[in-house]
């Protein structure tokens, strides 16, 4: 069992005091503490491209600005309203895509650079583009699971909390979820 | 095809922004040109300082400073050179169904603060799309003779009842009732909810048993540099500036003068905690937490504020400050190199250029450079101290960059990826040194002018042993070796590698696997049976390993818990809706009690099992019900003040007198059965897991994000506490001799 080494909650300290968002000084460290998670969940939701995922993130830090006087909380409470920003617009955006035509092909799909530790790269580039193809496929919700669970890492209770649904349905979901693509993913000649 | 377990491949699946994402964020308006870091995730390790999150404006402090201060628990520091007038009652207005109540206020002759408490907005207030900011929310306060303070806000983000705290100028002193006029509140669709709110406030002198504590300035400042270090950290300074004595502890308040980290150099972080170590003439760590009340001016690049409070008076004296490191961020510099590619590179050719780098004292080297299939990458060696390096092409556009993290052999490698074909011939190499790290330690040594008296008050005795804190956790008892006990704990088990039920001895011996897969476990009252949760309920019989799904629950069912005499298992059931139901052991009897449509939690049930106790969000927060089994009859008790929203893991004592729960910064609070003696005993700076109870013993477990969690056994009426060293995982079930 490999150790896992990159949660978000890592990233920095405590993330349950009382925050504030209004200064530029506070507003930019919340920024530099959060936009990898934010980015990787646009990117878990979205599976890209890199360029439209930079581009929510990029507006979800926007409109998180203009409302940040809005905002009382913790950090942790800071990140779940980023993310919903973040979701929001990741659903818009959706919407907008389906009320107009896309051209196949238009979207170029670039699979973004791997874990820095190339020694922990052991997944290869042609399997990281499957297993992107079979998180796309998945149902929103368990998708979002997913991203929060191995993109994020983070912890089934703190899912639940975010996504405000008991802790049973988010493990159980997940672990459902996890079946199906092993299900889908190819298996070895070897047996 | 990988066989590696698909959990593991998609924990590898870890995109990261581009440079030109960095680029854009450089330019955004909370974004000083000097925060450029295309870096941002290389040096996440480092521990560091300092609240400019908390810090709030005052202009001329240094000023102020001359003035004669007091400390007021939860207004901060005031200028007592006036008269301190206060609220001469509380401010009810309601207008359709919102509720505005100023509950407090404070006149001082440097400000005035409003404590004002919302309640009963209705959540659909609230612009659907997050995004959106609604109403502005300003505060105002308007003078007998028409003039108009600014300066504050009401909002709440999205709840429906909050408390903000508002804070103006001074009031002049003959001016003894002023309105807040607030245009609408914070958040809200404007038009949707009353507007124009005007509530009068009348103001008398404070009265005299009002607690301000005195602030004692220390002079000249306490301060000193303790190593050579870095030429830098020599001349950084950890200075005490004065202090105020309260009754339960102490709070110090100084500043870190960085006096040559110099032109424009910033202390990164964004938290008061973790940096700053106290402790006593023995080197033991004394328990602390940041002082959320004290104000300061905004930090400036050599003047960075902190307070913190020291939990207790008894401590083998005099008590050492330390800051351990500092990580600083340099001002944007850059040097440019020429690079010719030539104009054809091939993917693994390499270029070895050993470029030296020096910037503010610092020095970096760039090695060498390789051309990839899809781009570049850039081999680096960071100097000492240097924690971040930047490394690029001027202009380019690479769509994907990774690395940044230095190796073992204390190499930094960067690589860009490009949409199409990678840039060459003459280009531009830029180079800049982003990141360093300082070391301390600085460190300042300080005791009271007065020191308290030996024999310690109840109270300090109290709040010193009685609350679980951060950092006293570490220095408590391990449970006695020989305490017979069992807990119950949800973990991941390293059979199976899923996440299911332990049952185990305190010491962690007799371990027993109750369930592989499973979650939301119960002990029965005679400790033989345990019901656990996976899609439907089940009953594990401990004795025999037997175990059986209960006939009669279905689909979504979680949150079991037993009654005291073993003969009901109260549960949720959420499938259409969510249901608090009852069903005997044996899976027969299974009754619907009561239709809960908010989401609430089981609680616990009265010693005599005739009352049944949840938790449900109500209007004006986390609200604790009661069903009367007999009549079926739901009771509003009273609401668990401050309660975590979404996990308030409220439980009742087993005599039924106590309540336990979780507030919204992680704490953990007591509250007798009739909402009143609400106090805290403990604190879980990264968050608490579960709390349950055995007879007047707590069980609580404290999250660590960076190490397995703390499981800690207290006895808040003695103020016993231990943890339990060899238990991991999530305490779901105690059974204490």
């Amino acid at each position: 069992m490999t150790t896992r080494n990159k949660s978000i909650f890592k990233l920095f300290r405590p993330f349950d005091r009382p925050t504030r968002l209004s200064t530029p000084a506070s507003f930019s460290d919340f920024y530099e503490q959060t936009h990898l998670p934010v980015f990787r969940y646009i990117y878990g939701l979205t599976g890209g491209p890199q360029e439209d995922v930079e581009d929510l993130t990029a507006e979800a830090f926007t409109r998180a600005w203009r409302a940040r006087r809005a905002f009382q909380g913790n950090k942790e409470a800071a990140l779940g309203w980023l993310m919903k920003i973040a979701r929001r617009l990741v659903i818009d955006d959706h919407r907008r895509r389906k009320a107009r035509p896309v051209t196949e092909g238009e979207v170029p799909v670039k699979f973004p650079a791997t874990n820095p530790h190339p020694e922990e790269v052991a997944v290869t580039g042609e399997e990281q583009h499957l297993l992107w193809s079979l998180v796309r496929a998945l149902p929103d919700e368990p998708r979002e699971m997913l991203v929060l669970r191995y993109l994020l890492d983070w912890r089934v209770n703190q899912i639940a909390a975010y996504l405000e649904i008991p802790e049973n349905t988010v493990s159980v979901t997940i672990h459902r979820t996890l079946e199906r693509l092993r299900q889908q993913w190819p298996q070895t000649q070897e047996d | 095809m990988s066989t590696k377990p698909i959990e593991e491949q998609l924990d590898h699946l870890q995109p990261s922004p581009s440079l030109r994402f960095y680029r854009r964020m450089a330019r955004a308006a909370w974004t000083p040109a000097a925060i450029v870091r295309r870096r941002a995730y290389t040096a996440v390790s480092l521990t560091i300082i300092f609240a400019a999150a908390l810090l709030v404006s005052i202009p001329a402090v240094a000023e102020a400073m001359q003035r004669l201060f007091g400390f007021i628990p939860g207004v901060g520091l005031v200028d007592r050179s006036t008269p301190i007038r206060v609220l001469a009652e509380p401010v009810v207005v309601t207008r359709s169904g919102i509720t505005l109540t100023v509950t407090e206020a404070l006149l001082s002759a440097d400000k005035t603060v409003v404590v004002i408490n919302i309640k009963g907005v209705p959540l659909d207030a609230y612009p659907s799309n997050e995004g959106d900011p609604g109403c502005p929310g300003a505060a105002r306060l308007r003078l007998p003779y028409g003039t108009l303070l600014d300066g504050g806000y009401i909002g709440g983000g999205n709840w429906s009842f909050f408390q903000n705290r508002l804070e103006f100028g001074p009031l002049p002193a003959g001016v003894d009732e002023t309105t807040l006029i607030v245009g609408c509140i914070g958040g809200t669709i404007p038009g949707k909810l009353p507007e124009n709110w005007e509530i009068s406030m009348n103001f008398l002198p404070a009265p005299p048993e009002m607690t301000v504590n005195p602030v004692i300035e220390i002079s000249p400042s306490l301060g000193q540099t303790e190593q050579a270090g870095t030429p830098a950290s020599s001349q950084s300074l950890l200075t005490l500036e004065k202090y105020v004595e309260l009754d339960d502890g102490y709070i110090l308040i100084g500043a870190f003068h960085t006096l040559n980290l110099s032109n424009g150099l910033t202390v990164i972080g964004s938290d008061q905690t973790g940096a700053l170590k106290v402790t006593d003439a023995n080197g033991q760590a004394i328990a602390t937490e940041p002082a959320y009340d004290v104000q300061f001016p905004i930090s400036t690049t050599d003047y960075f504020p902190w307070a913190v409070k020291i939990k207790g008076k008894q401590f083998a004296w005099p008590l050492t400050i330390t800051l351990q490191e500092a990580m600083v961020r340099l001002p944007e510099q850059q040097i440019k190199f020429a690079f010719d590619a030539g104009s054809n590179p091939q993917a693994g050719q390499e270029w070895a250029l050993n470029k030296d780098v020096d910037m503010n004292g610092y020095h970096a080297r760039l090695i060498s450079i390789r051309r990839q299939a899809d781009g570049y990458s850039f081999m680096l060696q960071p100097g000492s101290q240097v924690v971040s390096v930047g490394a690029w092409f001027e202009g380019d556009s690479a769509i994907g960059s990774g690395g940044g993290g230095t190796d073992s052999q204390g190499y930094q490698e960067l690589s860009y990826t490009y949409a199409n074909t990678p840039p060459a011939g003459k280009l531009t190499l830029v180079l800049s040194i982003q990141m360093v790290l300082v070391s301390g330690p600085w460190s300042v040594t300080w005791q009271p002018d007065v020191l308290p008296s030996a024999a310690p008050s109840l109270q300090a005795t109290l709040n010193s042993v009685c609350v679980v804190t951060e950092d006293n956790r570490t220095r408590l008892a391990p449970v006695p070796a020989k305490l017979p006990g069992k807990v119950l704990l949800y973990q991941k088990l390293e059979e199976s590698g899923t996440w299911g039920v332990v049952f185990a001895n305190l010491d962690g011996s007799q371990r027993q696997v109750v369930a592989n897969l499973g979650n939301w476990p119960a002990l029965s009252p005679d400790g033989t049976r345990v019901v656990y949760s996976y899609d439907v309920l089940y009953l594990a019989d401990l004795q025999s390993g037997q175990v059986t799904a209960l006939p009669g629950t279905n689909g979504n069912d979680y949150n079991p818990l037993w009654s005291p005499d073993g003969k009901w298992i109260a549960f949720i059931n959420s499938v259409n809706g969510t249901h608090i139901s009852l069903i005997a052991p044996e899976g027969t009897q299974l009754r619907r009690l009561f239709d809960d449509s908010n989401h609430g939690a089981l609680a616990g049930w009265s010693p005599d099992g005739a009352q049944l106790y949840f938790t449900a969000p109500g209007l004006d927060g986390q609200t604790l019900y009661a069903i009367d089994l007999a009549t079926g009859e739901v009771k509003t008790l009273f609401v668990l003040e401050d309660a975590s929203l979404k996990a308030p893991n409220a439980t009742v004592s087993p005599d039924g007198t106590w309540i336990a729960y979780r507030d919204r910064a992680m704490n953990v609070y007591l509250m007798r059965m009739d909402g009143t003696d609400r106090h805290l005993v403990a604190s879980g700076s990264d968050g608490i897991s579960t709390i349950v109870w055995s007879g007047d013993w707590l069980g609580i477990g404290l999250l660590n994000f960076n190490a397995e969690d703390t499981l800690v056994l207290l006895q808040p009426q003695t103020c016993q506490a231990f943890i339990l060293p060899e238990l991991h995982g999530n305490l779901e079930g105690l059974r204490l001799p």
